[in-house]
């Protein structure tokens, strides 16, 4: 018997023990058993571990399975009926003055478009008009999102708008109001906008619906689940930003969520800029998470405070005016797989079209920000176009950095610039378990003109030690501040038009979260 | 064993046939994602041991497995609306178990292994010694078989998963072809070629860790 014949038999032999081989197979190779003693001792041998194998004993089963399982599902069931609770008589005509509110606010909004129109071609009631279109275009989704309605008056804004749905969000997941929602109310009462502090005029007021309590506590379990998921997201998206810094803290009332495509997505933000008479800066976006947020220092518009915004809106780009929208992409939703779409397409990106413009993935940003943010970084995100306002984001180091953190906190307490402190959050771990952290520290915002902060960093670094970097992303490589503002492994070698744009841009904020 | 409580509604065909138990659980599966808990908790007080024994198996580690059992019925609930009825209940959560223990493998993947060394002498070639089936009360031979089962545990640990899952199908859980094949989702000349190969390594894996633990002892 030759040795390939074997080979071909040997590979048949657990088919034979299992008894699976065709009768003409298995009457072939119990022919070839009898003659071939190698083989046999094969088979015997399989059989022999097979039997060993069938004759482990069985797995126990504790006793505690079945409770667990029904604990935790239970659990699970009441934490997920908040979203599918049946929807009261209130709640269903909510849905209904939804509807109403929506058509009465487009009217009104177009019959403020003509009339701006009529009376000269002021652009800003046309914007508000495309807004409302964007918006009621959303429109079933903001129902789903709020099932309240908005009681419009005679005209809106982007702000009211939104600033109604997450309230009613909130509303609907029998939770108070947000403090920034808070504030935004505030204006809203106020009738006029503020724009000092980046909030718009608005002349809706968002309608609460009443929960009782039992739905309440409900509804609080799916408030904390849908927090924790943000959480989560957030520290994923802040994860791929800055993979070595320990940005562990968000404010998760300034993540307010919300769903547009692209292409609404940039008519919305011109829709708000134009209402707003200010510019939004649209600092970057990745596949799951669209930002905007306001820059300090709008030039042309007497605006220099510092934005009113936190960790979030620092780090993630997430709006810094309270209330803001962060517009996002759910998975499963159309938005996101459009997204995902986008994010194929890289070389749209590359090419600077509109959409890209807005679709900066963080990795590719990350692949422009060599080297990769150390302890105590800067990261400095500059406009995708000359026309935006560049914007400095920085981080400390961890709780390690110790002395060298407390000195940077030192210095820039004394500089009294605005402290905000950054709430802790508790990410819980998976399965249940108990595993649990919180994480302390404290926002502060720097707000500086552009030509001084190489000075001031050099400042830090000096008195602290740290070894801050400052990464730029600039899309133009040439008037890239990376190439110009490298403090720690070279000098600046600023060039003419680098610096040229340095002394051209007005204000910068550094944002600044020291851990504790 | 667990406290086994009783729902009300069409469970009496539990314990029939695999078919009416088969058209029982289309009828729970349905109830369920409907938001009907008490129907999904039939179909967990059906499959929540086999469950338990099949990630237990894979994972060697009751608490975790405990954990990943949870896991993969919070998971079935969660996803029981998307059910679409090709495959049965228990294919359907096998497969949620499977990418539940995957993942959780992947998650510790970083972990270094650590390398026992046992002393036992037990090659591929004395693989006749494991004579798990002798029931006599022979104490010397029964703790020679504990430590074989023993080695036996330890080389299916060192296989790849999916080796091991395939001898754990087949072997230990006695599952037929077609089913295996069924549950990983991979044609039935698959489950052969990949058996056999799957058998081979065991056996040289048992064979190392024999001479392993005979050079030890030597």
């Amino acid at each position: 018997m030759t040795r390939s014949k074997c080979r071909e038999h040997k590979e048949q032999l657990g088919t034979y023990v299992d008894g699976m081989l065709s009768d003409g197979e298995c009457l072939r190779l119990e022919s070839h058993l009898e003659s071939c003693e190698d083989c046999r001792n094969e088979c015997a041998n399989l059989r022999t571990l097979i039997a060993g194998l069938a004759a482990l004993p069985p797995v126990a089963i504790p006793k505690e399975l079945w409770p667990r399982l029904e604990s935790a599902l239970r659990e699970e069931r009441n934490s997920s009926q908040s979203s599918t609770l049946p929807l009261t008589l209130w709640q269903r005509l909510g849905r209904v003055r939804v509807a109403a509110g929506i058509l009465a606010l487009t009217f009104g909004a177009f019959v403020l478009a003509r009339e701006h129109l009529s009376n000269g071609g002021d652009v800003q009631g046309v914007a508000a008009e495309n807004l409302v279109q964007h918006h009621v275009a959303d429109k079933s989704e903001a129902e789903e999102k709020t099932d309240s309605s908005l009681e419009g008056r005679t005209s809106v804004s982007s702000r009211a708008v939104m600033t109604s749905v997450r309230d009613a969000a909130h509303s609907r997941l029998g939770k108070k109001a947000a403090p920034q929602a808070k504030s935004a109310r505030g204006a809203l009462s106020g009738g006029k906008g503020d724009r000092s502090n980046g909030r718009l005029e608005v002349d809706a007021k968002p309608v609460r619906i009443p929960v009782d309590e039992h739905d309440e506590e409900r509804l609080d379990s799916r408030l904390l689940e849908t927090e924790r998921g943000r959480e989560k997201k957030a520290r994923a998206f802040l994860g791929k930003l800055t993979p070595s810094l320990p940005i562990a803290t968000l404010k998760l009332d300034e993540l307010a969520q919300f769903e547009l495509s692209d292409g609404r997505l940039e008519g919305w933000v011109e829709a708000l800029e134009e209402r707003a008479g200010r510019r939004y800066e649209k600092v970057f976006s990745t596949r799951l998470i669209r930002s905007i947020s306001v820059p300090n220092g709008e030039a042309g518009r007497g605006h220099d405070a510092p934005a009113d915004g936190g960790v979030s809106g620092a780090l993630a780009g997430a709006p810094t005016a309270p209330g803001t929208p962060l517009p996002e992409a759910r998975p499963g939703s159309q938005n996101f797989d459009r997204l995902k779409r986008r994010s194929r397409n890289k070389g749209a990106a590359k090419a600077g079209t509109p959409g890209a413009k807005v679709s900066k993935s963080p990795k590719e940003m990350g692949a422009k920000s060599k080297p990769r943010a150390k302890k105590g970084a800067v990261h400095l995100v500059r406009p995708e176009s000359r026309r935006q306002r560049p914007r400095v984001l920085f981080a400390t180091g961890g709780k390690k950095a110790g002395a060298q953190i407390e000195a940077l906190a030192k210095q820039l307490k004394a500089m009294s610039c605005e402290r905000r402190p950054i709430r802790s959050l508790r990410s819980s771990g998976l399965k249940g378990k108990s595993k649990s952290t919180a994480v302390r520290g404290e926002f502060l915002e720097v707000v500086l003109a552009e030509a001084r902060v190489e000075e001031f960093l050099a400042s830090l670094r000096q008195n602290t030690g740290l070894g801050l970097r400052v990464i730029a992303t600039a899309p133009e490589p040439k008037s890239s501040l990376r190439d110009s503002v490298d403090p720690v492994s070279r000098p600046p070698a600023k060039s003419a038009k680098s610096a040229k744009d340095f002394a051209q841009s007005s204000k910068v904020t550094l944002h600044f979260i020291l851990p504790y | 064993m667990s406290q086994r409580p009783r729902t009300t509604g069409d469970t009496s065909a539990a314990t029939s046939g695999p078919k009416a138990q088969e058209a029982s659980d289309s009828l729970l599966i349905e109830r369920g994602a409907k938001g009907d808990g008490e129907a999904f908790d039939e179909l967990m007080r059906r499959y929540h041991e086999r469950v338990y024994s099949t990630v237990t198996r894979m994972v060697r580690d009751a608490d975790l497995a405990l954990d990943l059992t949870q896991e993969t019925f919070i998971r079935a609930w969660r996803g029981l609306e998307g059910y679409q009825g090709q495959a049965g209940f228990f294919t359907w959560v096998y497969r949620i178990a499977r990418n539940v223990v995957l993942s959780d493998q992947r998650r510790v993947m970083a972990r270094p292994k650590v390398s026992l060394s046992l002393s036992t002498a037990f090659s591929a070639e004395d693989s006749s010694s494991i004579d798990v089936e002798d029931k006599s009360h022979d104490p010397a031979r029964d703790a020679l078989n504990k430590e074989r089962q023993g080695q036996l545990i330890q080389a299916l640990q060192s296989l790849i998963s999916d080796f091991r899952e395939i001898i754990l199908l087949r072997d230990i859980e006695q599952r037929p072809y077609e089913e295996i094949a069924e549950l990983l989702e991979i044609p039935v000349g698959t489950v052969r070629s990949r058996l056999h190969r799957a058998r081979l390594e065991l056996r040289s894996t048992l064979a190392r860790i024999s001479g392993e633990q005979e050079a030890e002892r030597s």
